[in-house]
């Protein structure tokens, strides 16, 4: 899940003309850490959920890679 | 040599056919549905023939969305005895000039149902003088050949086919039809007249040779904009290009040479523009208002340039909003469409639990081109806001067209 969480992260960096990310931590915040803003959060959701079916933003914000990975393993 | 009625493919229908297939009838629908086009023009023919009003729908429905529309099986099977005597030719030609003079024991009716783009599809009666409100006969137009490249089921496609039967013409069936097609029927067929959205013409152009033979080209349902009107005039060297502006419920408005249109002088008490939106009076409208209200809304946005001249922004669904800002889906089409190695593209919102929506974009790109997404993005970020740019974009083989041949738009 992982390597395939960090692609879709590098994908929307790259498309966004970002710097891509060798790894991504569970403590990582998608805003200050990634610097994800809310554009690339509704495209990284789009992603998240065509590869993984599940929509980590339907019931509310949230910040780090950690709960992100929590709600693709509860999908 | 017989004179072709239709062309579909292989299918070749002379009008001695026809009639001959005509006068076989003992019956009638009174509910035209069939997948088949040559069926669909018959039977229309033939309810026009013997003066019968009838209902058309398309063939793509399925049963619940019948259901839907209030036509029930019964009514499907429903049909009309016909008289004894027998049909001829003679008699068809006394219709044809019944219909042409504009007769009034015309007593023809045919009900119709908007495509939907705006909500639910909406029962639409016409007589056969409010639906060809602009068709033209003369001995001029009779070796005119059409290509039908609108569903026939709906507006476009009727008038598109009553002008042409009107002046007995030869028509070639290109709706939904694959460009190969498309391009032997101009070329090998010897058509003159091509009326189409900018969907079709999109998918159709370039074309290596330019198409000689067509004088007209009409363009409607869709914006058309300057970028196309271009194209068209390099594909079509020797032809007229018309855009027309009309709507199911009163047929073709406006007509005009390029982008603008202008109010003719009798529609000036029928049409309005409130808050750059237009609107029809019931007078011109073949839909009878359960409200009462005496205007409609179309739901066009438009932009004038004087008193008189306006050209068509975008229709009011086109508007979305991502994350509190107005994006208009049209704006960013077109600038796709701008872009060199893009022959096609439409773009769609998508609900989104970040921005309330996202805007997603499929495109069609040259076939020798490479052009990546992220390319796209940069190309587009030189001319949108960051908030205007598709986030996903898909590359695909065609845009799917709706069937009315628009280009098919995803709210979902």
């Amino acid at each position: 899940m992982n390597a395939r969480l960090l692609k879709i992260i590098n994908t929307v960096k790259k498309n966004n003309d970002q710097q891509s990310v060798e790894k991504i931590n569970k403590e990582d915040d998608l805003r200050n850490d990634l610097g994800f803003g809310s554009l690339d959060l509704a495209e990284l959701t789009v992603r998240i959920e065509s590869e993984f079916g599940v929509d980590i933003f339907a019931d509310g914000l949230i910040n780090t890679i950690g709960e992100v990975q929590e709600k693709i393993r509860n999908a | 040599m017989l004179k072709t009625f239709l062309v579909n493919k292989d299918q070749i229908i002379s009008y001695p056919e026809l009639i001959r297939d005509i006068s076989e009838l003992r019956k009638i629908p009174e509910v035209i549905y069939h997948d088949d086009i040559y069926k669909v023009l018959k039977y229309l023919v033939a309810s026009l023939c013997y003066n019968s009003s009838v209902t058309i729908i398309d063939s793509d429905l399925n049963d619940s969305e019948l259901n839907q529309l209030g036509i029930t099986e019964e009514k499907l099977n429903a049909s009309k005895l016909l008289p004894e005597d027998e049909f001829s030719y003679e008699k068809f030609e006394r219709v044809i000039k019944q219909l042409i003079n504009d007769d009034s024991s015309t007593r023809w009716k045919i009900t119709l149902f908007t495509s939907g783009t705006t909500g639910q599809p909406k029962r639409v009666t016409h007589t056969f003088k409010s639906m060809n409100r602009y068709i033209k006969v003369s001995e001029e137009h009779g070796n005119d050949v059409w290509a039908l490249a609108y569903n026939p089921t709906h507006i476009a496609g009727l008038q598109v086919f009553f002008q042409a039967l009107l002046n007995v013409n030869s028509i070639y069936y290109v709706f939904d039809s694959d460009r190969i097609n498309v391009v032997r029927s101009i070329e090998e067929g010897g058509v003159t007249h091509i009326s189409a959205t900018p969907s079709f013409y999109r998918l159709l152009l370039p074309h290596q040779k330019p198409f000689k033979n067509v004088e007209r080209v009409t363009s409607g349902g869709e914006k058309l904009n300057s970028d196309l009107l271009k194209q068209l005039n390099i594909a079509f060297p020797n032809a007229k290009i018309l855009n027309t502006y009309a709507s199911t419920e009163s047929g073709t408005l406006f007509a005009a040479k390029g982008e603008y249109f202008h109010i003719p002088h009798h529609l000036k008490s029928k049409i309005k523009v409130v808050d750059n939106e237009v609107f029809i009076h019931k007078n011109i409208s073949a839909v009878q208002k359960e409200d009462g209200k005496e205007w409609y809304s179309t739901g066009d946005l438009v932009e004038f340039v004087d008193d008189n001249r306006f050209r068509i922004v975008s229709r009011k669904n086109d508007e979305i909003n991502i994350g509190g800002y107005k994006v208009n889906l049209l704006e960013i089409e077109e600038k796709l469409l701008v872009h060199p190695e893009i022959s096609n593209a439409v773009v769609h919102s998508k609900p989104n639990s970040v921005l309330g929506n996202i805007i997603t974009a499929e495109v069609v790109i040259e076939s020798k081109s490479n052009v990546s997404e992220k390319e796209i993005r940069k190309y587009l970020s030189k001319h949108l806001q960051d908030y205007k740019i598709p986030r996903i974009i898909k590359f695909v083989d065609a845009i799917e067209k709706s069937r009315t041949g628009k280009a098919k738009r995803n709210y979902e």
